[in-house]
């Protein structure tokens, strides 16, 4: 695997087009994307789990993030 | 780790134990057909995956059972699998009557070998080659080591639909369009501020006092209730008055036409959407079955030919057009249940005492049936199922109250009109403020589905930066090893290429006669597209790196004898610090190996021909292919002379060209295929100057190996030659012919450092044994 951090370019790139998104969604999939979600292909539950998690991350009182 | 034993008892053609003793070093296993070669490969699959692959099919039980054990094991008998490495480390397997399978020892020792990228079959050889780019692709994609970025944008993709289906998306989004509907009718274009105005002058109207802070929709409700109070204080007359414009202010025909206007658009949409589905589906098969056959791309929905961008449009298209026919289903859902909420509204009123007298008086207007229909009908049902008939009922029972209301409203004074007004004003007011957060929800909710779609798109992108990357530097080792196969052939450039515009594809790319190819199956033999899924198997066993053994099972069949020659430079220059173990039931191939491969790495291993199940698989005792000509003495000694002299041709060929004897040219295929007699004849010619041993401190004539090749040329141009034409040689000929043979291809070995005369080249004039205790002096 190439040693540049890709995963944040990615987030990055979400970010600055969705600027709405909260800081506590942002972060939960950063940590979805470097743990979990590359695993393997996740149960539906699994995924409909992780759905309501980030629709609440969504709702979180922190101000929605700004692109750096 | 390399493997010192792999032992299985009654395990395919095995019976009592047998073993392949690596001692850790590479191994040739020569074994006729049946003779039971690859039971060891069958092993091996099965520590590693469980199951064997080619032997899944339906006779063969659920768990195999019936394929993996001998077919005549004893019910006392053991089915066994057991593999010890070179760290003594032991993994085994037992299998019972029923293929249940019990594992013992350390298993993660093995969890680093890859099946796909450990064995290799003849009938896998050009297996990656025919597949369809996708299929390629999903082989190569856990060998490339990129599982865990296909998973994560599968599911980001899944995760997508389901914050849509969560956030309940589309309902929503049905709710609010209902809700802006009926702002726009009731307050125009007028925005926020004008609509909170609007509730400002209301309460000031009805006495609400409210401060800046609070919510709009707790104004709304605080003037709801004070407009209730206000037209409780009315006389009995002004509320019948009032009850009658809310009657009459119901807006039953346009909702009804609403729900028509809405249904109509959904059927107009529906059914031709149905339609192409239904083609779709039809050309899908077809689809799925030239893919395999051909790799052309047919649309499905058009069924024509088309590029692969048109085809992603069409299938934009269809996205397109199932989201306006769910937006359409949505619609057709809000209007409905405005209506039922409107009829249940008349029927309360028409309960209400206001009304009373009301209802006495449209006995009169011959309505009373109309009103008792009203009462009756099923307006939560409506959400359920609302078809035309029920539309019709609707309109038959409503329709005429309303106009009687509206009839008897038209005497209401100024103030219970005001007072409907107000109330009808402030409930919208209400819904607006009050969708003002599921908005929000439902832009929250588009918010991270969008981001969740561009995380996709990253991580494809990724993907396929990373796949190009990887399949560029498996090219070049696979361009590096076709090379080596095929020095100085027209056929280059052999590579893994991602193909432009199509995800999750890869194919294989070639410049034939310089001119480049997309895929090799338009142009390569069967020989050379073996060669060329060997060299793909090979260049990604490389690349995984690691000790792990490779198994190479019967790879060669298809290749002629010079590329099967390349294949030993090949596996020495590239897997020489690798344990390879060749089974093959090529003869003269093992012949050749056993000539170019390095006997301090390898091993050299004959399996005698199977007998019978019981029996199973047997070593032969002697690593020479003369064993294999032996076993035939008893029943078929015309074959057993005839396999020796065939041995002797394929043998004398290769030492004659180490030897550099120099063979006067024949005419056509007779300078290539050349029989034991000629070289013999050429050998024992040169030999009587070149062929010597050393005698204390001099070279003499090497005269007992002249006499030895004398006495085997005596024999195959007699007995050797009966065998295989006039197959009449009988048991102890065959057998003197086998005997004078292999002590004939015995004399160029040294007895004293058992390596062979042409072991060494000393300054052009000589080839010698490594100790110098024979030697061949060259012209």
């Amino acid at each position: 695997m190439p040693d540049r951090d890709w995963i944040s370019d990615a987030l990055k790139v979400s970010r600055d087009k969705c600027p709405g998104l909260t800081k506590t969604a942002v972060d939960r999939l950063k940590e979805l994307m470097r743990d979990s979600l590359g695993s393997r292909v996740l149960p539906a539950g699994d995924i409909t789990d992780l759905a309501r998690q980030l629709l609440t991350d969504m709702e979180s009182a922190d101000d929605p993030t700004k692109a750096p | 780790m390399r493997i010192k034993t792999l032992k299985i008892a009654w395990f395919r053609g095995a019976a009592d134990s047998v073993a392949v003793d690596a001692g850790g070093k590479s191994m040739a296993i020569y074994g006729s057909n049946a003779s039971g070669k690859s039971s060891f490969t069958d092993a091996v699959e099965y520590l590693l995956t469980g199951r064997v692959n080619h032997l899944a099919h339906e006779y063969s039980g659920k768990h195999q059972e019936r394929a993996l054990l001998n077919t005549h094991r004893k019910s006392t008998d053991k089915t066994r699998i057991e593999l010890q490495l070179a760290d003594d480390t032991v993994v085994s397997a037992e299998i019972d009557a029923a293929g249940a399978c019990i594992r013992e020892g350390n298993s993660d020792a093995l969890s680093a070998w890859d099946h796909r990228k450990t064995v290799l079959r003849q009938d896998e050889v050009a297996h990656f080659i025919s597949q369809t780019k996708g299929e390629k692709y999903s082989a190569l994609l856990p060998l490339l080591g990129l599982e865990p970025l296909e998973s994560t944008a599968e599911n980001l993709r899944q995760l997508a639909k389901a914050v849509a289906r969560e956030a309940r998306v589309g309902t929503t989004a049905g709710a609010l369009k209902a809700v802006e509907q009926k702002r726009s009718q009731h307050f125009g274009s007028a925005d926020d501020a004008a609509l909170l105005a609007r509730l400002a002058a209301l309460c000031a109207k009805y006495g609400v006092s409210t401060e800046p802070t609070d919510a709009a929709t707790n104004q709304c409700a605080a003037v709801k209730q004070a407009v209730k109070l206000s037209a409780e204080e009315n006389s009995t007359e002004q509320r019948r008055q009032a009850a009658l414009q809310r009657f009459s202010r119901a807006k039953v025909k346009e909702q009804i036409n609403a729900v028509r206007n809405a249904s109509s658009k959904l059927a107009s949409s529906a059914e031709p959407l149905i339609r192409q589905r239904l083609d779709v589906l039809q050309t899908a098969g077809a689809f799925a079955s030239q893919l395999v056959a051909t790799e052309t791309v047919h649309c499905p929905a058009c069924g024509t030919e088309v590029a692969v961008v048109t085809f992603q449009s069409h299938v934009a298209e269809e996205k397109k057009r199932l989201q306006d026919s769910l937006s359409n289903l949505e619609s057709h859902r809000g209007t409905v249940a405005n209506l039922s909420d409107t009829i249940k509204g008349l029927q309360t009123l028409a309960r209400a005492d206001e009304l009373s007298a009301w209802a006495g008086e449209l006995i009169a207007h011959g309505l009373s049936d109309n009103l008792d229909a009203l009462r009756s009908l099923n307006a939560e049902g409506l959400r359920a199922k609302c078809i035309e008939e029920d539309l019709a009922a609707i309109e038959a029972a409503i329709l005429p109250l309303l106009e009687q209301a509206t009839i008897d409203a038209a005497s209401a004074p100024p103030t219970a009109s005001e007072i409907v007004d107000d109330e009808t004003t402030v409930a919208i007011l209400s819904e607006v403020f009050d969708t003002a957060e599921q908005r929000n929800r439902l832009n929250r909710a588009l918010t991270l589905a969008k981001c969740l779609e561009l995380l996709e798109e990253s991580v494809r992108r990724e993907l396929r930066q990373q796949a190009g990357e990887i399949v560029s530097a498996i090219s070049t080792q696979i361009q590096a090893m076709w090379a080596v196969l095929h020095p100085g052939e027209t056929i280059e450039d052999v590579k893994l290429y991602l193909p432009a515009q199509a995800d999750k594809a890869v194919d294989v790319g070639l410049k034939f006669y310089k001119k480049p190819l997309d895929s090799p199956r338009l142009t390569l033999s069967e020989g050379n597209r073996n060669c060329l899924g060997l060299c793909i198997f090979l260049a990604m066993a490389e690349k995984a790196g690691g000790e792990r053994p490779l198994f190479l099972d019967d790879v060669v069949v298809s290749l002629d004898r010079q590329h099967r020659g390349m294949l030993a430079e090949l596996l020495e220059s590239r897997f020489g610090n690798r344990q390879v173990l060749l089974l093959t039931h090529d003869r003269d191939w093992f012949s050749e190996l056993r000539q170019q491969l390095d006997v301090k790495r390898w091993q050299f291993r004959v399996l005698l021909p199977f007998d019978s199940p019981e029996l199973g698989i047997r070593w032969s005792h002697r690593v020479t292919e003369f064993d294999d000509a032996r076993a035939q003495l008893a029943t078929r000694p015309d074959s057993a002379g005839n396999d020796a002299r065939k041995i002797m041709d394929v043998q004398l060929a290769i030492a004659a060209e180490k030897l550099g004897l120099r063979l006067p040219f024949a005419r056509g295929d007779r300078n290539d295929h050349r029989g034991a007699h000629e070289f013999l004849e050429r050998m024992i010619a040169d030999g009587k100057k070149s062929f010597q041993c050393r005698s204390e401190a001099n070279y003499v004539p090497h005269a007992t190996a002249l006499n030895a090749l004398e006495q085997a040329d005596k024999l195959l141009v007699t007995w050797g030659n009966k065998s295989s034409h006039s197959f009449d040689v009988v048991r102890a000929e065959a057998e003197k012919v086998i005997d004078a043979c292999e002590h004939a291809m015995a004399v160029f070995r040294c007895d004293n450092c058992t390596k062979d005369v042409w072991r060494a080249e000393v300054a052009d004039k000589q080839l010698q044994c490594e100790c110098g205790m024979l030697r061949w002096v060259l012209k």
